[in-house]
């Protein structure tokens, strides 16, 4: 086995260092209207391009004809499920208690789809079933994609 | 030297803002679709597009140039970014000038676009680490610290005053009133300027361009194509880019001899013997005033130290002999870094179709100019323009 010849990097001499910054990223014109609806209504909503492509979560442009999605409408709750995974491992590199699974859903005649955590029994998950929203109560949701607790079988 | 002419055909620039609600991707989307549709063309028209956007970690977004993708049209078509930091906004329509002067496309977008307030609490946080990690990051530094060091140095070169570099930023910021994207315009004294709060002497709040969130993009033609679509094409009639050392200790501040290498290979591109006497527009970088100064030495547009002067005469004024920032440039307009330079590439753009409205300069100028400077004190980058 490869064996670094290295083996403490205080051996050599060197600087700390990070960036000291940290984000603030705006929701964007689409992304003001998806993120707001999901706090007020608890749905899904989709933009539509006059070429008639709906894209969710909502976008401003369209990526088939580059029209401006000037039409929001609503997608609801349901989805059907087109891919998934169990997760073992954090970006950290530390194992989970419990393993996760995560999904992602596809949503009826839309581009696009939401990647969340799934609340399913592993012997009745499979790839095409239909799956539901399950949200945060009205008053804890703040319009984030957390607003989103997980998705179950519907 | 075997190479296609190449046009720009259309032009759009979004406001520059400091805090913008549009995503980076939206932001690039209404400047790609306002150029587009300035030259009456589709997405589904453009073979190429090259994307300008300075360092990552002021949107935020690792993999920034495949985040803007979406809104700088390049789904499913050949895209990439290129990047020399602050020298992007004039790189990029270079990069995209190599991919029609080459043969490999008749048209090309370059999309440009810069969020600075996702950072917080500012973007001097993300300036930190572009330093030296060993020999110069731990001392602290901010941009303004090293901008303070090269000003202090070229001012004593050439024994100029306060007062005489901040009749740029008067000049830069009044022109921007007449710029529908600015930012900063305003109508301000010398006294203005040098009275403001002292950062870093001889650095003033007002010698300085703002953060700003903005996007910009222009279309690019061969030379059929162009005619085809406008009886005004403005021919790229000459590139240049040229990097010195990182460690701005090596260089000369006072003078950027990089800069005066970038214009040099433009010229000789474009033909251009006697630069001060042929370009009759330009649009240096103006990220700080004297910056402005020193790039019209570096692009051999007057003689060395002698650019202060000419400003206090008039000479670089809107309708004065050589117009200088017409646009009102970073320091009136906004600096969204990679936009900013693009920004000034389409007021070059703007002003030889006589098209640039309150702002155009007298005289229907055929030949101009617009240069970027960035990454550590180090690109010039240079596009010359003819009608
Ligand atoms: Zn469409």
């Amino acid at each position: 086995m490869y064996k670094e010849k290295l083996e403490k990097n205080i051996e050599c001499g060197s600087f700390p260092g990070q960036i000291p910054v940290n984000y603030v990223y705006t929701l964007g014109i689409a992304g003001d209207e998806f993120f707001r609806t999901i706090r007020d209504k608890g749905y899904f909503i989709a933009s539509k391009c006059s070429c008639g492509k709906k894209y969710i979560p909502a976008q401003m442009y369209c990526d088939e004809c580059f029209g401006e999605c000037k039409e929001y409408v609503k997608v609801g709750t349901e989805g059907e499920l087109y891919s998934y995974t169990e997760c073992y491992y954090d970006y950290r590199g530390n194992k989970y208690d419990e393993p996760h699974l995560l999904g992602l859903v596809k949503f009826r005649d839309c581009e696009g789809g939401i990647i969340h955590r799934l609340k399913i029994n592993k012997d009745e998950i499979r790839i095409g079933m239909k799956v539901e929203a399950v949200f945060k109560p009205q008053k804890q949701r703040t319009g984030s994609v957390e607003d989103i607790l997980y998705f179950k079988k519907k | 030297m075997g190479m296609r002419k190449v046009a720009i055909v259309g032009a759009g620039i979004t406001k520059f803002v400091r805090r913008a609600q549009e995503t980076g991707p939206e932001l690039a989307y209404q400047a790609s679709k306002m150029a587009l549709d300035s030259c009456g063309l589709k997405l589904k028209d453009i073979e190429m597009i090259t994307l300008g956007t300075a360092p990552d970690a002021f949107d935020g977004v690792h993999m920034k140039g495949e985040y803007l993708l979406g809104g700088a049209g390049g789904n499913k078509k050949p895209y990439i970014r290129n990047f020399v930091g602050g020298g992007t906004g004039v790189f990029a329509p270079i990069h995209g000038w190599m991919h029609v002067a080459s043969g490999m496309c008749d048209l090309c977008m370059v999309v440009c676009e810069e969020k600075m307030s996702s950072c917080h609490p500012h973007p001097q946080g993300a300036f930190l680490t572009i330093f030296d990690h060993t020999t110069e990051q731990p001392i602290k530094p901010t941009l303004i610290w090293i901008f303070a060091l090269e000003m202090k140095r070229y001012m004593e070169t050439y024994g100029l005053k306060p007062e005489d570099v901040a009749r740029v930023a008067v000049k830069n910021k009044k022109n921007a009133l007449d710029h529908p994207s600015a930012q900063v315009a305003e109508e301000l004294t010398v006294e203005d300027i040098v009275n403001s709060e002292v950062l870093a002497d001889p650095v003033h709040r007002l010698d300085i361009s703002p953060a700003s969130d903005g996007a910009a993009a222009v279309i690019l033609a061969s030379e059929h194509v162009a005619k085809r679509l406008t009886d005004k094409p403005v021919w790229i009639e000459g590139v240049g880019w040229n990097l010195d050392t990182a460690y701005w200790a090596t260089k000369d501040l006072y003078y950027p001899r990089y800069v005066e290498k970038a214009a040099r290979m433009a010229y000789d591109m474009a033909g251009i013997k006697e630069p001060h006497k042929e370009i009759q527009v330009a649009e240096p970088y103006d990220p700080f005033d004297y910056k402005e100064l020193h790039h019209m030495e570096g692009l051999l547009l007057c003689e060395r130290g002698e650019a202060a002067r000419l400003t206090a005469e008039g000479y670089t004024a809107r309708d004065g002999n050589l117009p200088i920032c017409p646009s009102g440039g970073a320091l009136g307009v906004g600096n969204p870094i990679a936009a900013t330079g693009l920004m000034k590439v389409i007021e070059i753009f703007l002003q030889l179709r006589g098209e640039a409205g309150k702002r155009q300069v007298p005289g229907n100028p055929r030949v101009g100019l617009a240069q970027a400077w960035g990454d550590l004190m180090q690109v010039g980058t240079v596009i010359v323009l003819k009608r």
